[in-house]
């Protein structure tokens, strides 16, 4: 006989298995895994005697009178939070960064364009300097 | 499973009359979110207290959760469960609460002597009803562990098993909690009942092996 997992054995204790009728068939006729499902059970038991405190009849008044004076006049909409200072500030430097980000990108690129010019030139009359030199050299 | 369940029409009953306290909340009437927080406060208590083990924390976080609800309730959905919204937003706070406070023990140095250990226990404050030295030896040796046994659990461990075993809560509700898919959630809660079976079985089978042989009373 195959017996059940201890994945089984938890999930029909936990009543998530999706083959519970098929578990508590087996269970009926193997006392191995009925043994086995009784010390899962025994663990948890002694788990749940673990005790909670009671905070008392009046938790929840007391409750609201710890909170009240800290929540704001009304809690605003979804559609509200978009106007929040917060938000908006957040949104405004957004969009500064873009703007600045667009304007150095532009600023750069117009500046570029001689730069590279000059640095092709450069480059011309250093190749075309070396290439003196060496005609000269082999003319020695 | 502890958490008593309703049945369907006064779950439906109460969830109708939390939408309206919702809506009257939200059109400035501050008074009628009252309504929500002296209604469920108790069961966020339950659940912030299993999920950290330390009375002061479950306040505070009952707390935060609906100071969080408050400002959210715009963006809460009128369709769906206050309680169990509320409830999310507790699990969640309760989480970042746990790790912030295994990385504050981790660089901590000295670890608390057993003396301390024992008065900030919850458990160790609790009055047996028949208290033979045996047994409130026993008893107190297994409740500790119990609580070594659940600390031990990783936050999404003992926050599934919170909500699965003890609050009945579905796997999509623990899901949500996760940001994991129901499959993960259901694994978690594998995972946190064998962890804590491996810790506790050799002492739960001691007291139960005292039971039968009637050494304790």
């Amino acid at each position: 006989m195959k017996h059940l997992t201890e994945e089984d054995l938890i999930a029909y204790r936990e009543g998530m298995s999706a083959t519970r009728t098929e578990i508590a068939e087996h269970l009926k006729d193997c006392a191995e895994c009925r043994a086995e499902l009784v010390r899962i059970e025994a663990v948890l038991a002694a788990l749940d005697a673990l005790p909670v405190p009671d905070p008392g009849d009046d938790y929840g008044r007391r409750v609201w009178q710890q909170i009240a004076p800290r929540l704001p006049e009304k809690p605003v909409r979804w559609w509200q939070s978009w106007f929040a200072p917060k938000r908006l500030a957040a949104l405004g430097a957004v969009a500064a960064l873009v703007v600045a980000a667009f304007l150095i990108g532009r600023s750069t690129r117009t500046s570029r364009t001689p730069d590279l010019t000059a640095n092709k030139n450069k480059s011309a009359n250093a190749s075309s300097s070396s290439l003196l030199a060496s005609i000269s050299a082999v003319r020695k | 499973m502890i958490r008593m369940q309703p049945s369907v029409d006064s779950t439906q009953v109460i969830a109708d009359s939390d939408a309206v306290a919702v809506e009257r909340t939200l059109a400035g009437e501050r008074d009628a979110y009252r309504i929500l927080v002296e209604r469920h406060s108790q069961n966020v208590f339950r659940l912030a207290y299993r999920m950290t083990g330390n009375q002061h924390d479950a306040e505070e976080i009952v707390q935060e959760a609906f100071l969080r609800a408050y400002q959210k309730l715009g963006q809460f959905a009128a369709r769906a469960n206050f309680g169990t919204w509320v409830y999310r937003i507790a699990a969640n706070y309760a989480i970042d609460r746990l790790r912030q406070k295994k990385k504050e023990e981790a660089r901590r140095v000295e670890s608390p002597t057993v003396e301390d250990n024992v008065e900030n226990d919850p458990i160790s404050k609790i009055q047996d009803a028949a208290p033979t030295p045996e047994r409130l030896t026993q008893n107190l040796e297994l409740r500790k562990h119990m609580e070594i046994a659940l600390a031990a659990l990783s936050e999404s461990e003992r926050t599934a098993f919170v909500m699965r075993h003890w609050e009945g809560c579905a796997i999509e509700e623990i899901a949500a909690v996760l940001k994991s898919s129901s499959g993960a959630a259901k694994n978690t809660v594998f995972r946190a009942v064998q962890k804590l079976r491996q810790s506790l079985q050799p002492f739960v089978g001691r007291t139960t092996q005292a039971r039968a042989m009637g050494t304790e009373s």
